[in-house]
């Protein structure tokens, strides 16, 4: 991973001249389109209660779900892993693979396999694996990471794409125009098809685990999940604990608010339903795994950040964000970004190497307003600030700056005296710079850096109030 | 022990209080469920024509094709086989199954109205083929298939098995993923035009 | 005289950079029919509870209760602070902690001073001249406190102002309290979007509740050479030039 820490990622993106205008595009496609979908969907505030309460639920009885669910999907036919970490879930899968003789897999657009690194593993075992999602399959093709878990190459260009179908796909002729967004899409319909159709095994993520059914949701826009899952004869999917739902009711609410909250659709254009393999003749493949993957999940249900674990990964919180909105998604360092991958982000990669994600948040509160399960999102990035607090993660300075105000406010006496000190220092800088400070010392810097200060037009309030009890 | 014990283990000691599940929910009945299944679908760039009869099948997939500038041939579903496709002027294909076709003609078992989405099975005769590998997907669609909801959808096609995949695909195949701005037609059907019959 | 008592919390920002807007909090208390009470007081907490420092937040909570708790209104003419204490202060003490029931009790009492108007009335009076303003809703006032109709009602109340929509008005200006000092790239960023849309509206004076808005964005605005003032809506309120 980058060695860079999030300050400098955040300082190149907000430079790169071509990343501003995509994610200007981004914010206001995506934010209109979600209050689109909420303002002609009445339903939409009391399902989002429901489907809140569902999450909540499913993360309570989370270890009954799951053994309910592996009992019916065994019973399907499906063959059930589970993964304590990310190694094991690697190994499973190319285990799984090798046994069967696969060289070649296509995937569809997984957030699990993004931070498990599946793609890495699978190669260095001599597995080929192709995605096809189209966002997913341009960023492959550049050897990037996704920039935002719903829209992977949200910060490149039609032109950066067609450069790289260029330089991808060498075999058509150099002289083709792919200048428009059609003929990429069309371009990458052909490829990926040949992909699809001659793929010895499919890898999918799962959006919901069924208790009652055992059975895999999957949404998507592009229908590469259906060929994904069938058109292969092998068929893997890698789900978090967390995907666990009790019933298809259930299932039903949650899908209501999350293409609404996504992308401002009603439904997803495809929603994928799987449950055990396929019987002789019938379309998909006759052997079906899925790999449970813990890695954290266990340990985040047991901590005060439970609740991040019914996150339905719509995206909105991202959408939404402003931090998001400066920075894009690649600048949290990450596999997912946003105010949801600031919580989960240090639980994935620590928090001590990524402190600042918590933290790079006014707490403004807006990812809570339009989470569809409505996740206290700044509650949890608080938490880790508590825990990073606790370790003595933030810098000297800062901590004996805390402690120095938390020792004056305890007695009156030492917070007036402060006050008036500092009153006094802003009123002589001001004269000094002629009315309007321009510049600070220190921390202070950082604040005059891009903004005047006007001094204060006096002594503090406290000082010249009258008859103070 | 075994990562599934240990998974186990570690989520039971770390017990949690539920809340009460909350009550299904369904949308509300409407009067013609196909014209909201009509009108839903076209929100999402697909297309329905209500026909008179079976026997009108043929003409109207000729007359769909046309309209949209593409050559009069399709694979078709061995339900219509019998149908008279010649004198429509439409020239069946094999069926897509594992490979390309320019149209496929096949019966969707059932729908919802909700949101104008059909419903597609592992079982079918066709599978989920004719959406997932032609770039026009011309769908036959019994008027008492539409039922109000997605669940609904999936109660009456499967019953109380459910078949291997169930796909429900609503509107054609879509993609935001260049420059966020939608494209038709990225992995499944380009075009999606659904014929309901009584 | 059987005048109610009010609190004012002024606020470590007003006590010290702004005290006008604490002498017009506490005249539009008074018109509203309530003896202003200030008790010496020093800062919420809110510094030290963002960072992550709950003990150090707790021990400011108490100095805060302890000066508080005996009024049976307290108004704070910000959203930030007041969301601190009305929201926040009861998840600061575990529930078997003698200090719960004080700061829920306190959280209870405890008013924004636009809440605090809507529900007691300033008498009708002269409309103070206004023109064209932009209203700026601090996130913590909109979405911590609900604070969205009061502030204009009381404009529209007691000034001629228009008051005219600011583009993307949900978005934060980027201060944060200590955020605009720690990440001060993406927080000017977030306050040269915030002051462009401000801009657009052609308003000429940019109103807020919160002084830590208006601080960040009359701030930014002053350097970009923008002439558009700025006011806290208890000056505007009160009429204070």
């Amino acid at each position: 991973m980058t060695a860079l820490d999030f300050k400098s990622r955040a300082h190149a993106a907000m430079n790169d001249a071509k990343l501003a205008p995509a994610l200007k595009r981004m914010k206001s496609h995506f934010q209109t389109g979600r209050a689109m979908a909420a303002a002609r969907f009445p339903e939409f505030e009391m399902l989002r209660d429901r489907a809140a309460a569902i999450r909540r639920r499913s993360i309570a009885l989370m270890p009954d779900l799951l053994e309910r669910f592996e009992a019916n999907a065994t019973a399907a036919g499906m063959q059930v892993h589970w993964a304590a970490d990310a190694a094991e879930a690697c190994a499973i899968a190319a285990r799984i693979c090798r046994d069967n003789g696969v060289r070649r897999a296509i995937k569809s657009k997984s957030m699990a396999t993004e931070e498990i690194h599946l793609n890495a593993h699978l190669a260095r075992e001599g597995i080929e694996a192709i995605e096809t999602d189209l966002g997913e399959y341009i960023i492959q093709l550049r050897g990037e990471r996704p920039s935002h878990i719903i829209a992977p190459a949200i910060h490149l260009s039609k032109e950066d794409v067609a450069e790289t179908f260029r330089a991808a796909h060498g075999d058509l002729p150099p002289g083709r125009d792919i200048a428009e967004r059609t003929a990429l899409v069309k371009e990458a319909r052909v490829k990926l098809r040949e992909a699809f159709l001659t793929a010895d095994a499919g890898i999918t993520g799962a959006n919901m685990l069924i208790a009652e059914t055992g059975t895999i949701l999957l949404v998507s826009n592009e229908g590469n999940i259906d060929l994904t899952a069938t058109a292969p004869r092998l068929h893997i999917a890698i789900a978090g604990l967390d995907k666990i739902v009790e019933s298809w009711d259930d299932a039903g609410i949650v899908l209501r608010v999350l293409a609404r909250s996504a992308t401002g659709q009603d439904m997803s254009s495809y929603v994928t339903c799987l449950t055990g393999a396929a019987a002789e003749g019938e379309a998909g493949p006759r052997q079906s795994h899925i790999i449970l993957l813990d890695n954290g999940r266990s340990a985040m249900r047991a901590s005060n950040k439970a609740e991040m674990l019914a996150c339905i990964r719509c995206g909105a919180c991202l959408n939404h964000c402003p931090i998001y909105a400066a920075t894009g998604g690649h600048a949290y360092g990450g596999t997912y970004s946003g105010p949801m991958g600031a919580v989960l982000t240090p639980l994935f990669d620590g928090l001590r190497e990524n402190a600042d994600l918590p933290n790079a948040s006014t707490f403004c509160g807006r990812c809570q307003e339009v989470c569809p399960v409505r996740i206290p999102l700044p509650m949890l990035l608080r938490h880790w600030r508590e825990d990073a607090f606790a370790a003595g993660i933030p810098p000297r300075g800062e901590r004996w700056g805390l402690g120095l105000w938390r020792w004056a406010g305890r007695a009156n006496w030492r917070y007036r005296l402060a006050t008036r000190a500092a009153s006094l220092g802003l009123r002589l800088t001001g004269w000094w710079q002629r009315g309007t400070i321009r510049r600070l010392p220190l921390a202070g810097g950082n604040f005059t850096a891009t903004r005047d200060m006007t001094p204060p037009s006096g002594a503090s309030f406290q000082s010249r109030w009258k008859g103070q009890r | 022990m075994t990562s599934r014990d240990t998974i186990l283990a570690r989520l039971r000691a770390a017990p949690h209080a539920a809340p009460a599940h909350p009550a299904p929910w369904r949308p509300a009945p409407v009067d013609d469920p196909a014209a909201q299944f009509t009108a839903r679908l076209t929100a999402v760039f697909g297309t329905a024509e209500r026909l008179g009869s079976p026997a009108d099948i043929p003409a109207a997939a000729a007359r769909y094709l046309a309209a949209q500038n593409l050559p009069l041939c399709a694979a078709i579903a061995a339900e219509f086989a019998a149908l008279d496709w010649e004198k429509a002027g439409l020239t069946p294909l094999p069926p897509p199954s594992k490979a390309s076709v320019s149209a496929a003609i096949a019966r969707a078992q059932a729908a919802s109205a909700e949101t104008g989405t059909l419903l597609l099975a592992s079982p079918d005769p066709e599978g989920p083929w004719p959406n997932l590998l032609a770039d026009t997907h011309i769908a036959v669609l019994s008027q008492a298939a539409i039922c109000a909801s997605f669940e609904d959808a999936v109660t009456r096609r499967a019953g109380n098995r459910l078949p291997r995949s169930l796909h429900a695909v609503t509107g054609p195949s879509r993609t935001g993923d260049i420059e966020q701005t939608l494209e038709l037609g990225a992995h499944g059907a380009v075009r999606l035009h659904v014929l309901i019959v009584p | 005289m059987s005048q109610p008592e009010a609190a004012l919390f002024v606020t470590c920002l007003a006590d010290l950079m702004r005290p006008e807007v604490g002498f017009a909090a506490a005249s539009l208390i008074q018109r509203a029919g309530f003896t202003v009470v200030v008790p010496r007081q020093g800062c919420c907490g809110q510094p030290n509870y963002n960072a992550g420092d709950k003990a150090g937040a707790r021990d400011l909570a108490k100095a805060a209760i302890a000066a508080l708790e005996r009024f049976e209104i307290v108004v704070v003419p910000s959203g930030s602070c007041g969301g601190m204490i009305a929201k926040h202060y009861p998840h600061l003490f575990e529930a078997d902690d003698p200090w719960r029931p004080r700061a829920e009790r306190l959280a209870s009492r405890t008013l924004e001073l636009t809440q605090f108007l809507a529900r007691h009335p300033l008498p009708d009076g002269p409309k103070a001249p206004a023109g064209k303003i932009a209203y700026h809703d601090s996130c913590s006032a909109r979405r911590e406190l609900g604070v969205l109709a009061e502030p204009r009602a009381l404009i529209a109340a007691h000034t001629d102002a228009e008051i005219v929509p600011i583009a993307d008005a949900e978005s934060c200006c980027g201060f944060g309290g200590t955020f605009c000092v720690k990440y001060p790239e993406i927080s000017a960023r977030m306050a040269s979007e915030k002051t462009a849309a401000i801009a657009a509206t052609g308003a000429g004076m940019l109103v807020a509740a919160d002084l830590g808005c208006l601080l960040n964005l009359g701030g930014t605005l002053k350097r970009q050479g923008s002439p558009i003032a700025i006011k806290h809506i208890a000056e505007l309120l009160a009429g204070e030039p």
